[in-house]
């Protein structure tokens, strides 16, 4: 892809696309956290 | 130099030293939470940019198109890490963090090793390890802003130092953790478009990315290789992985940069700081790369690679664009540099000079001090810089690597694992510190091809547990704490109780008087 060998093209596309899915799992493991809309103090 | 750039300049200094007023307005030199946190009241953006403009030093206008100009596509090991560093470091100890923190009343992120690791000599030898590595890592980033400022101006040296430094002290000064953190946001948001508008240009000027390397591939095939020039570094892992380290998980052992936690206005903020620390990453990170290895092609002859962006801007941009990507590296330097100044002023004050000089001062008078320090430590790394001693950056090569060798396995273990004691993390800290600092200055990288980051952190994360493990039943961990992350680990806000600045029933100073007081 884009004439890059294909380990670069790991490297250069692959490793984003990981980050990527880190996050999207991190925001799938938190998606029960409360108080997202309220200060974290007690009101 | 062109009265437009200069223009820009000038705008994006007062501009800077507007955010500082307002912090000063809002509060920000009023309290030591103020000055040190901003009142433990920044929200998720500002949390993330602050973050990653931190972590993005001048090095990725200077350093990162210096690599790709002279190694090609081998940069990107170096950006790959990069993308991820934020959101490892907020998912691992953002919310948590956060919370300790705050339940411990710590205030910087040395007093809050203190508060985990009860000791003195966790404070002492932390602080005196990050005063001296951060204070090295702030002249070299004056050093940077003075060229950057030379480059971008054609002033003199001595006056482009005099007036970067002017600027960062007076809004650092007048406001704080909040005008650190609030520049910081506006020097990321400038640093991206300056990035975005010269890697499009670039682009344009080659025939895209497609044709530029097919035409690299032409000139030398292995600068398209994940192994650099030549294939200078190929099957070199150890080196590798080192790379990938630093710029991934390295930064949670950054006292300066961990402190981002701790003034999140809301723990659960670090959900949306992490998206948009990705986000920020995923455009900003590899551009300074790409534009190197690029420059190549634009400039074939050129006697300095690390002015590779820097010529770039000037050969393909017209001048009102040049001034945004000059401010963009002037940011670039400016985020960092005033983030490191504040937080080695704040340790100075807080964790030594009020911990084992004077104690006893009042809130107020304790801000004052710090400022004074802030401005003393200022004004000594600008006479400092004026010199440009020579050794100064071969120290911060491996400051980064010393730092998140020594802190990483402390500040980790301080909210995940209830069996890390003072003596494991008083141990991993010195052996984190001592083999990462070794590893290069013995020449050891070269000799075993093993980056001293993942030396000194794969030793000091074995010497964590294996001490605190062994020293269990004499040093246990106390109650106090283990409530205290019991707490944390709890997804609910803070209880009314805990959630004004100190719990006094929590914190070990507090036990400490209790018992005191008690008749014996």
């Amino acid at each position: 892809m884009f004439g890059l060998p294909a380990s670069t093209t790991w490297l250069v596309i692959g490793v984003p696309v990981f980050w990527i899915l880190y996050t999207l799992g991190f925001l799938w493991v938190t998606r029960g956290w409360p108080g997202l809309k309220q200060s974290g103090r007690e009101e | 130099m062109n009265s437009t750039v200069l223009l820009f300049l000038a705008l994006y200094f007062l501009a800077m030293l507007a955010v500082g007023i307002v912090a000063m307005r809002r509060g920000g030199s009023s309290s030591m939470e103020g000055y040190y946190l901003s009142g433990r009241n920044v929200g998720p953006l500002v949390t993330a940019m602050t973050m990653q403009s931190t972590s993005m030093s001048g090095y990725m206008f200077l350093g990162a198109g210096s690599l790709g100009y002279t190694q090609g596509y081998y940069g990107f090991w170096y950006a790959a890490g990069d993308i991820g560093g934020g959101v490892v470091n907020l998912s691992v100890l953002g919310r948590r963090m956060r919370k300790l923190s705050q339940i411990m009343g710590a205030l910087t992120s040395i007093e809050y090793l203190e508060k985990r690791y009860p000791s003195k000599w966790v404070r002492l030898i932390s602080a005196v390890l990050s005063v001296f590595l951060l204070g090295a890592y702030v002249l070299a980033q004056f050093i940077a802003g003075g060229k950057g400022l030379e480059m971008v101006t054609g002033l003199p040296y001595e006056a482009s130092l005099l007036i970067a430094v002017a600027v960062i002290l007076a809004y650092t000064l007048m406001g704080g953790y909040g005008a650190v953190a609030y520049t910081d946001l506006l020097q990321s948001l400038v640093m991206l478009v300056g990035i975005v508008w010269i890697l499009f240009a670039t682009l344009q000027e080659v025939g895209g990315l497609t044709a530029a390397n097919e035409a690299l591939a032409a000139l030398d095939p292995t600068l398209l290789s994940v192994w650099g020039r030549d294939l200078a570094y190929e099957g070199q892992w150890g080196i590798v992985l080192g790379a990938l380290l630093i710029f991934s998980i390295g930064y949670m052992g950054w006292p300066h940069v961990v402190t981002r936690h701790m003034a999140m206005r809301n723990p659960f903020h670090a959900r949306r700081a992490g998206v948009y620390s990705t986000l920020w990453n995923l455009v900003f990170v590899s551009a300074p790369y790409i534009l190197g290895t690029l420059a190549i092609l634009v400039l074939p002859d050129l006697d300095d690679p690390e002015q590779a962006i820097f010529a770039l801007a000037q050969n393909l941009l017209p001048a009102a664009v040049v001034g945004i990507v000059m401010a963009a590296i002037m940011a670039a330097i400016m985020s960092t540099a005033d983030s490191i100044l504040l937080q080695t002023g704040s340790i100075a004050a807080r964790d030594l000079y009020e911990r084992f000089i004077n104690p006893r001062m009042e809130e107020k008078q304790m801000v004052r001090v710090s400022q004074l320090i802030v401005l003393l430590l200022g004004m000594a790394c600008a006479v400092i810089a004026l010199f440009e001693p020579p050794a100064v950056f071969s120290i911060v090569v491996f400051t980064t690597s010393v730092l998140g060798s020594a802190f990483l396995p402390a500040y980790v273990a301080a909210v995940w694992w209830k069996k890390a004691n003072t003596p494991g993390a008083l141990a991993s800290i010195i052996v984190g510190a001592v083999v990462a600092f070794l590893w290069k200055y013995l020449g050891l990288e070269a000799a075993t091809e093993i980056h001293p980051m993942l030396a000194g952190l794969v030793l000091s994360s074995v010497t964590m547990v294996a001490v605190s493990l062994a020293t269990q039943r004499q040093y246990p961990v106390p109650e106090h704490i283990l409530r205290a992350m019991e707490e944390t680990e709890e997804l609910r806000p803070l209880p009314r109780s805990l959630a004004s600045r100190q719990s006094f029933e929590m914190a070990h100073e507090a036990l400490t008087l209790k018992s005191a007081e008690r008749p014996t």
